[in-house]
């Protein structure tokens, strides 16, 4: 297993946020980290990007500790839900700046503006830049780097339909080039059939785990339930 | 503006009124009549060169202003020609004031011919340094080359010991600056221009109706799209220096405004230390008082270059800890910041030993140690948790005293 997620614990003051939460995920397949606002969904990744420290429980990566891992080794590129920039540089500017520090990736700068059509904002600084324009930055950002395992933390947010599509077909490559995705949403439509297998949170709580054929034969549904009606049923809130 | 702040303008002109007083008194040697002393010609022509320098260099805004709705309606037609040449008749009446007053210092304001022959050359000097900046406002290419050799040229004309050579070289410059000007008027970068000027406009309007809130949101989305001439790419980026070409184009881009405000600090340090300018106020005057007083202005402008490039070395971890991963270990970012704060430092260090009159080990003495603290600062901020508040307040009172041992 690449990523082991093994018994984590966390809470907020007066929150559970985390309740004794397993999971793993494998190098070439598409994990879908489903659940409503307030799942945890977000508080997972926080420490897997190592923003939060567990209370209880052990993430490892290829069986290492994610702790000893150094920051030049460490193998994750990540798009946050909420954009995070150098506010001083330009679009152009941090995307030299992530080349630069990543030289032995093979993806070009001009391929990424190409692919998703960032070249009439290359000369703008993070601030006058359209909510979508600064998630396709993010996204680039994070294909610039060099990783074994892609976060995606609700990465649909602001995409037009054209870019929601190149998006799911960059997820698609990665899976072919034997990395790993941790994708996170609350659109459950949004990743309906991309996923290989889905990680279900309510409320701190693990709710299910698996491919969507095995939740839905797991928990005895209807076979031509969407992914939405599925999570739905397992809370408890039936359409 | 007056109607909510008159307590800070009046304030703001007394403390003038007094330090113009105080100026005159001393530099004038207690009355009319008596030229000023040789260094003090040579500071007042060096702020006329940073002026100028100013002008060319760090002004952004246009040197030469019409109204927004002028330049949008009456930009084609004959009528326009005319309201700019009264701006430059306008601009040109107001550097021949400032040249007046320089001169007159300089001559003890006896109106004979080497006041005349002093104020034509200021007053050639300092228009010929608007215009400079207007056509560098407009121009791309090589003519913004020749602009700055322009202001070389006329620098050196300021400074020379023969008048032949000093009217040669500021009266060639203005000369072609008008011919420029004035002959030329058609070469005008009209979207920059517009651009500017209706900026100018919406925040004077929105200044006129206290309105500060649409003036900082004005100022912010226009500082946002502006065009910066100096670029991370430009610089040879490898992943050992990515981090200090980084943090070098974000010190850059700091703003003008907080340089100036620090050099102020250490030019005041400076004027109360080394000149009696400050001499007749009541607690700033006492020579017990100055001393600490010049040592405590010029450390603070040191302290705030490290807090400045502190702040930014706390955003750059931030970003990192949030996902903007940065593949590098903690040493590697910390060593950028100490080489580039050990730069700022050597500069600030020469210039202000030179300023004070610092003997030359003294002041390497003082670089030295002020480095090795703001290093030790810096790592506190990194990895100090407990004892981080103590531990820098103990080096803000070394480095004071350290302030102390470099200006004795």
């Amino acid at each position: 297993m690449f990523l082991e997620f093994d018994e984590i614990s966390f809470s907020y003051p007066g929150v559970l946020a985390l309740d004794n939460i397993s999971f793993e995920v494998e190098r070439g397949e598409i994990v879908g980290l489903i659940g409503a606002n307030g799942a945890g969904k977000t508080t997972a990744i926080l420490h897997i990007i190592r923003y939060l420290n567990p209370k209880s429980g052990r993430i490892r990566m290829d069986s290492v500790d994610i702790s000893r891992i150094k920051n030049e080794d460490f193998p994750v590129s990540y798009i946050p839900d909420t954009p995070v920039f150098y506010e001083e540089l330009t679009l152009l500017e941090h995307l030299h700046f992530i080349k630069a520090l990543y030289p032995d990736n093979k993806l070009s700068i001009d391929e990424i503006i190409d692919r998703l059509e960032l070249l009439d904002h290359l000369h703008k600084v993070p601030s006058a830049l359209s909510k979508g324009t600064k998630q396709k930055l993010m996204i680039a950002l994070a294909l610039l780097r060099r990783y074994e395992l892609l976060i995606a933390d609700e990465p649909f947010s602001g995409l037009d339909p054209k870019q929601i599509g190149v998006f799911k077909q960059i997820l698609k490559e990665c899976r072919q080039e034997q990395k790993a995705v941790l994708l996170s949403t609350h659109l459950l439509d949004m990743v309906d059939g991309i996923c290989d297998r889905y990680i279900m949170l309510h409320r701190g709580k693990l709710i299910a785990i698996g491919t969507k054929q095995d939740i839905i034969q797991r928990h005895a549904l209807g076979p031509d339930s969407t992914l939405e009606q599925v999570y739905l049923t397992l809370v408890g809130q039936e359409i | 503006m007056l109607k909510h702040f008159w307590p800070s303008f009046l304030g703001l002109l007394l403390g003038v009124a007094f330090l113009g007083y105080r100026l005159f008194v001393v530099v004038m040697g207690g009355g009319f009549g008596i030229a000023l002393e040789p260094q003090y010609i040579f500071y007042l022509l060096c702020a006329c060169v940073l002026l100028n320098g100013y002008r060319l260099l760090f002004k952004q805004t246009p040197a030469i202003r019409v109204n927004a709705a002028t330049l949008h309606y009456l930009y084609h037609t004959s009528y326009f020609r005319k309201i700019l040449s009264a701006e430059y008749l306008l601009s040109l009446i107001k550097n021949m004031l400032l040249a007046m007053l320089v001169a007159g210092f300089i001559c003890g304001f006896q109106y004979d011919s080497l006041f005349l022959w002093n104020f034509l050359l200021l007053s050639g000097y300092l228009y010929s340094g608007i215009l400079l900046s207007w056509i560098r406002y407009h121009v791309k290419g090589e003519l913004r080359w020749v602009t700055i050799a322009c202001y070389f040229f006329s620098s050196v004309g300021l400074f020379a010991n023969i008048y032949a050579m000093r009217f040669a070289l500021i009266g060639s410059v203005t000369v072609w600056t008008v011919y420029y000007v004035f002959f030329k008027p058609r070469n005008l970068n009209l979207v920059k221009y517009r651009k500017d000027i209706a900026f100018l406009d919406t925040n004077t309007a929105s200044a006129s109706q206290y309105d500060m809130v649409k003036m900082s949101q004005i100022t912010a989305e226009h500082n946002a799209n502006r065009k910066r001439r100096f670029l991370l790419y430009h610089l040879p980026l490898k992943k050992n220096n990515a981090i200090f070409i980084k943090c070098l184009i974000e010190t850059i881009r700091a703003g003008s405004r907080i340089w100036i405000i620090l050099i102020v600090f250490l030019i005041i340090g400076v004027l109360i230390y080394r000149t009696s300018i400050l001499a007749g106020l009541p607690v700033i005057g006492d020579p017990a008082v100055a001393t600490p007083l010049g040592v405590l202005l010029i450390m603070i402008a040191y302290a705030n270059i490290g807090e400045i490039l502190k702040k930014q070395l706390n955003t750059l971890l931030e970003r990192h800890r949030l996902g903007l991963f940065l593949p590098v270990s903690h040493r590697q970012i910390f060593s950028s910041y100490i080489l580039l704060g050990s730069l700022v430092y050597i500069v600030l260090t020469i210039f202000v030993g030179l300023l004070m009159g610092s003997k030359s080990y003294l002041t390497l003495i003082f670089f030295t140690l002020y480095s090795i603290v703001f290093a030790f600062d810096v790592f506190i901020e990194i990895r100090g948790r407990k004892f981080k508040q103590p531990i820098q307040t103990v080096l803000r009172i070394f480095s004071l005293m350290l302030g102390f041992l470099f200006v004795a």
